[in-house]
């Protein structure tokens, strides 16, 4: 069995402005797969309040007894909610577990075994909190017996816990708590009572307890050193002298009942000063002997807070590998850590953002070729997709490089101030990263605003018709001055069917290939964009897609910082000794384009760095001028060659 | 690690059982210790005061020990009535807790079924809980709206045939409760008008939850139809089922209990001779009972009886449908059994006659002795000639121990002392909370008036704790002193209302509260509920004696005999029993004359009205420690007498008294 659902109504900041819960409808609703769940999400994102929803209601294997306060109810901004209400669905149970839940375990359509246990709570006129957890298949439900929910507890590792106080001795010790509930300590009384530990430890008693016992014999020769005898006669004469009375003290060691030995003990590794990052190892280990060894029927869940907040990195991905292959378990972690979310399956992704929560295997409009393809470009640096509240998506190092600095010099402040992303996916595969923002049919939209700055990638006529570039393509004549241009046969044909009646079969010979003219070119270029028209299907309120014409470079020469572009082209080149030949301040975008094609071209990167600088240094020197530094930035603003990324920053940044 | 269940690890723990349950120097006898050691599916056919109980008793004790079981499963213990779950919790005292906690189950096959089976079906078909599962509501809520037919119909068991309306839950159709279509008895006229009304009436009570007992095991087999995959969680979760008085299972829930526990240990503990509930009506192609198959399954028998004597034994050896030729008494006592005949105009003298035959026997003298008078039926017969138990005793209070709403507040105060076994607060405390209720009621004061919903306990404690803290407190403190004065009310005996049957102060300030406080609260009338108040307890008019005790006085002793019918003593020990022989269609002890001495023929035992005595004299003479007496009377002008001391073996087996 495994928790599948999580439902809540009014509970913190999942709620709505009235008291009535409708069942149908709650205010937030996660589900969970079989095994590793990952939570992922900025601070306040809601990560703790799903975990403490559960604690709330499943309770832990440590006992203690989380309660609900005053502000676990829905705060509208104007007064708290009075009634809220946690709800858990179980399911793929097995015939044991469902056997110890038969009185409240109900079916599906599916004729499968469904769980349900819910928490109403109720804050009364007088401020009291009334709460009640009930289960059932219908929506009275009874009361779970305390044996059958204690089986629903779930193994909790709480953030920022201080694993060397719960591995040692002492009456909280978790370890003595973990140790007496393992089936090795599960014994008679008679058996306990004659444990080889309380014999070891009667004798240790002893044997200390008779150091300070009072003698009566002289001590022998042998005996070099005094023994306790000393302090307990000192003792023992104060003592009687301060009440009058004649009293025996007497020095007592350690109880040896079998728990009070378990209390005595210590976990840890080779008796050095152990880090605290192996001390947690250490912790999660000894927790997850306790989940193994208990062979009958009961949820296995283990919920932990922060894992990074437990573990130096280099230890956050083993664990995290670890504990994905065990098929026992089912585990509820919450993450900031970029690297944890990037080293895990999409699968088991949750973003919890705002008000929602989307685990991205049902949330996202992704195939599963797209997943895959996903999981393996997902490194870690760029994991912070799921952090921010907007994203801008390019597709190279320049873009990379160069938007926040348009960013920064158009918005007058950085990206980052805004909450806003970059992300260079590195190819021209932004559209799957762009889906996993894409809800599904029937999902709420996650609050974030996705640009995506890309190249329209239509190069210019000039550019094609270079002598070794020279591009062939299908055209026809419709004989009006316009043309059929198409450079793929079947989409020819179709397009020639749609206008033409009574067509000759024979200009579909691969000869009639022809090379692109000048006069083609206007409806080459109508051509060539109706090919990437799937980004008008990306839904509008989150995306917006943006791209020019040809390339960031081509755009660039052409806009008005052509002079600085020329400038970083000209730093770049020597930078990295290029020999290519080198375009003047007056030519042409396409010329100047061209020096970043072909053999010896010049880094687009090395080149967008060097612009960067350059763009900035207005800015960065204090003495310069605020009234030139304006109009630079109006002339920027107002460049449409720029407009494709000036739009997408303002997108992202929520700016209209 | 956990200790594993064998049978040397039970072995181990047997003597501890013993000191417990048995008195001191006692063991359990061979047969007994294979039973409680046995850890696989078999059944145990026990003679009538065998100590099964305390054998399954101890098995349960002994398995506690080893709880909670590894594998997270427990144990299922299934009665058929709450009496036997109390015994049960009686003899195990706070060890046996554990069994009444998840994920073990004790309790009757009833509440199992219902809880675990009805219920839930009932919800995922109609999404709300099964209000009541009670064939007497049941019934009367058909009937309510069915009456005005009674006059168009004019059958005379019209209304009663409804008692046996059923539904088919698999296929939704009316059938009877032997599973065959559901014919009405009615007569031509508005046919087809009564058997609409009958089927929406018999729709609204299934959709409102209201069903009769045995429509829980349609649901429940419906249940299982439809989710297979049950039966083997309910094997996971009980490891063991155990059923006492197995021989009252019928076959619906015999076949019940096999499918729903496949692959558990099964152990059904019982006596075929001691069938005697009437709900098992075993029809002739019913033979899947447990009393059918017992036989023939792997079984433990245990044959010796420590509750009755070696002259008992012979006695009633042969007065069974199932005649044990291993059947011994135990050799502490031998008083012969006693055949008591009397003449019809005699029959008061039967239970004077009684009190002297105990007195006789040095049986009167000690307040441990107990002696009781059983006969079969109770009710009072039209005809005065046909006895029943009030015939020998008129003073016979037959209480309705399951009727909760009255028609006078001083029947609600007299309801804690009915139902005797009651020495908790709550039940009073309740019984006193449902009269303020059923005044408001009368007063017509509803938790929702558009409805007319009357209130529940929980809904109007609310009402006041939410409306009127004050009144609340003040309710919840003199109901405690009421229920408290109540329960103890006749126990001390200079109290003024001794002979009452409740205590007058209590009834004088309830009385007191709801006109001046409780009536206010809510605006209601007072001179509305008059009737209620002034509603007398009939029984305490006549004098009637609620505890059924006849009084004998022998040579200045005071002699107690309680009254009772036989299936109200099943499963208890009397120190002398008199088995008074009743009418119903015929005089048991003519039904019965053959098996007195050498035992029925074949065909007696096809014939089921025989059959039917037979067990239940089985069991009421099964009962005494000490003595038993069976009394007959002799019809007018026959030598029946005659007849049976023509008999060879009767000399040799009864004492036989007649009164002349």
């Amino acid at each position: 069995m495994y928790l599948s659902e999580l439902k809540l109504w009014n509970f913190r900041k999942y709620g709505h402005d009235t008291d009535a819960i409708v069942l149908d409808s709650p205010h937030l609703s996660v589900n969970f797969n079989s095994g590793l769940n990952l939570l992922i999400g900025e601070n306040e994102s809601g990560k703790t309040t799903i975990i403490d929803a559960i604690r709330l209601i499943l309770h832990t294997q440590t006992y203690e007894y989380p309660r609900i306060y005053e502000d676990d109810f829905h705060f509208d901004g104007r007064s708290y909610r009075k009634k809220l209400r946690i709800e858990c669905i179980f399911r793929g149970f097995s015939d044991a577990e469902a056997g110890q839940f038969l009185e409240w375990i109900g079916f599906n359509a599916d004729k499968k075994y469904e769980l349900r246990i819910w928490l109403d709570s109720e804050m009364t006129n007088d401020n009291k909190i009334i709460s009640d957890i009930r289960s059932g298949a219908d929506d009275t439900g009874t009361r779970m017996d305390s044996n059958a929910a204690n089986r629903l507890r779930i193994t909790y590792l709480k953030p920022l816990r201080d694993a060397e106080v719960e591995m040692s001795a002492g009456k909280r010790s978790r370890f003595a708590q973990l140790l007496k509930n393992h089936s090795l300590f599960n014994l008679t009384d008679e058996q306990k009572e004659e444990h080889t530990l309380v014999d070891a430890s009667k004798q240790a008693k002893s044997n200390i307890e008779n150091f300070f016992k009072p003698t009566t014999r002289e001590p022998s020769e042998e005996e070099q050193l005094p023994t306790g005898e000393v302090i307990t006669n000192a003792i023992k004469q104060y003592l009687n002298e301060f009440s009058g009375e004649c009293k025996e003290p007497n020095v007592s060691a350690m109880g040896t009942k079998l728990w009070q030995i378990l209390q005595q003990l210590n976990l840890s590794v080779d008796h050095d000063q152990t880090s605290l990052g192996v001390l947690n190892l250490l912790y999660m280990a000894a927790e997850m002997i306790m989940i193994e060894d208990n062979k009958s029927p009961c949820l296995r869940l283990v919920a932990i807070e922060e894992l990074e907040a437990h573990l130096h990195p280099n230890y956050q991905m083993n664990v995290l590998r670890a504990i994905e292959q065990s098929q026992e378990m089912q585990l509820i972690l919450t993450t900031h850590s970029t690297v944890v979310g990037a080293s895990t399956k999409l699968d088991n992704l949750i973003i919890c953002k705002d008000k929602a929560v989307f685990p991205i295997i049902d949330y996202s409009n992704l195939g599963s070729d797209d997943k895959q393809f996903l999981g393996r470009f997902l490194e870690y640096t760029k994991a912070n997709l799921f952090f921010c509240k907007g994203v801008i998506i390019v597709e190279g190092d320049s873009e990379n490089l160069l938007v926040p600095a348009i960013a920064e010099i158009v918005l007058g402040r950085p990206l980052h101030s805004y909450g806003v992303s970059i992300v260079n996916v590195g190819s021209t595969a932004l559209m799957r990263y762009a889906r996993i923002f894409e809800p599904k049919e029937g999902q709420s939209e996650i609050n974030m605003k996705v640009s995506l700055v890309y190249d329209g990638d239509i190069p210019t006529f000039e550019f094609l018709n270079e002598r070794d570039k020279k591009k062939k393509i299908y055209a026809y004549d419709l004989g009006n001055g316009d043309f059929i241009v198409s450079s793929e046969l079947n989409d020819f044909k179709r397009r020639v069917a749609e206008s033409v009646q009574d067509i000759d079969v024979s200009i579909y010979n691969t000869e009639s290939k022809i090379e692109l003219e000048a006069r083609h070119y206007p409806r080459f270029k109508e051509y060539m964009l109706s090919r990437h028209d799937d980004l008008s299907e990306l839904n509008q309120t989150i995306f917006c897609a943006k791209k020019n014409e040809w390339t960031l470079e081509y755009s660039l020469a052409k806009s008005c910082l052509k002079k600085r572009f020329l400038r970083a082209m000209v730093k770049a080149k020597s930078q990295s000794n290029n020999s290519r030949t080198f375009p003047q301040n007056d030519q042409d975008a396409t010329s100047i384009t061209k020096v970043f094609y072909g053999d010896n071209s010049l880094s687009k990167a090395l080149t967008a760095q060097n612009l960067v600088e350059i763009l900035l240094t207005p800015f960065k020197t204090p003495e310069h001028n605020s009234r030139i530094r304006e109009s630079y930035r109006q002339k920027m603003i107002s460049d449409p060659e720029l407009s494709y990324i000036i739009e997408a920053i303002k997108f992202a940044c929520g700016i209209d | 690690m956990a200790i594993s269940i064998t049978q040397d690890n039970i072995l181990a723990y047997i003597e501890e059982a013993e000191a417990i349950l048995l008195k001191p120097g006692e063991h359990f006898d061979a047969k007994s210790r294979e039973f409680v050691c046995c850890i696989e599916s078999k059944d145990v056919i026990a003679c009538p005061g065998s100590g099964k109980t305390t054998a399954l008793v101890a098995k349960l004790f002994i398995l506690s020990k080893f709880m909670p079981f590894e594998d997270g499963s427990g144990i299922s213990v299934l009665t058929h009535t709450n009496v036997a779950i109390d015994l049960i919790k009686e003899k195990l005292g706070k060890q046996g807790s554990i069994l009444f906690e998840h994920p073990n189950f004790c309790g009757t096959i009833q509440s199992f079924v219902d809880a675990y089976l009805a219920q839930p079906v009932y919800v995922s078909m109609f999404g709300h809980r099964i209000s009541t599962i009670d064939d007497d509501i049941a019934y009367s809520y058909l009937i309510s709206n069915l009456k005005r037919w009674q006059a168009v119909n004019q059958r005379p068991n019209f209304l009663e045939s409804m008692r046996n309306l059923r539904i088919d839950f698999s296929a939704g159709n009316l059938i009877d409760r032997k599973g065959q279509p559901f014919s009405i008895p009615f007569t031509s006229e508005g046919t087809k008008y009564i058997r609409d009304e009958i089927n929406s009436r018999k729709a609204t009570a299934i959709t409102k939850g209201i069903l009769f007992y045995d429509e829980a095991y349609g649901l429940g087999q419906a249940y299982l139809d439809n989710f297979p995959l049950l039966s083997s969680a309910f094997s996971k979760r009980f490891k063991f089922v155990f059923i006492d008085e197995a021989q009252d299972t019928s076959s619906l829930q015999y076949n019940v209990i096999m499918s729903l526990f496949s692959d558990s240990v099964i152990q059904m503990v019982g006596d075929p001779n001691q069938t005697i509930f009437d709900n098992l009506e075993s029809t002739d192609d019913d033979d899947s009972s447990w009393t059918q198959v017992v036989s023939s399954k792997p079984h433990i028998s245990i044959y010796d009886s420590k509750r009755l004597s070696a002259p008992v034994v012979c006695s009633i050896r042969n007065i069974a449908e199932y005649p044990v030729t291993d059947f011994q008494g135990n050799d502490g006592v031998y008083i012969k059994p006693t055949l008591i005949f009397y003449g019809h105009d005699r029959i008061m003298d039967v239970l004077p006659k009684f009190a002297e035959l105990i007195s006789l026997q040095g049986l009167s003298d000690d307040c441990k002795y107990l002696h009781k008078a059983i006969g079969r039926i109770v009710k009072k017969n039209s005809d005065a000639n046909h006895f029943t138990v009030p015939s020998y005793f008129p003073a016979y209070y037959r209480a309705n121990k399951k009727k909760v709403v009255f028609d006078g507040i001083k029947q609600y105060l007299v309801k804690p002392k009915i139902d005797s076994h009651i020495r908790d607060v709550k039940p009073v405390s309740d019984l006193l909370i449902n009269s303020l209720i059923r005044m408001l009621n009368l007063a017509e004061i509803f938790d929702n008036t558009i409805k007319k919903k009357p209130f529940t306990k929980t809904s109007l404690l609310e009402l006041l704790i939410n409306s009127h803290q004050d009144h609340y407190t003040d309710l919840i403190s003199k109901i405690s002193s009421w229920s408290r004065k109540i329960l103890s009310h006749a126990c001390r005996s200079d109290c003024p209302d001794n002979e009452l049957q409740y205590p007058t102060c209590v009834l004088n300030e309830i009385i007191t509260y709801v006109e001046e406080i409780f009536f206010p609260v809510f605006g209601a009338d007072f001179s509305k509920i008059q009737s209620f108040i002034d509603c007398e307890v009939e029984e305490i008019q006549s004098g009637v004696h609620l505890d059924n005790e006849f009084h004998g006085s022998i040579d200045g002793q005071d002699i107690r005999i309680e009254v009772s019918s036989v299936h109200a003593v099943k499963g208890e020990t009397h120190t002398s029993t008199l088995l008074l022989d009743t009418f119903y269609r015929a005089y048991d002890s003519t039904r019965l004359v053959r098996f007195f001495t050498s035992g029925g023929s074949v065909s007696d035992l096809r014939n089921e009205s025989i059959c039917k005595a037979l067990r239940v004299a089985y069991v009421a003479m099964s009962r005494p420690t000490h003595l038993l007496c069976v009394a007959i009377p002799l019809p007018e002008g026959q030598p029946i007498l005659e007849y049976w001391q023509s008999k060879p073996d009767i000399e040799r087996l009864w004492d036989i008294v007649e009164i002349q």
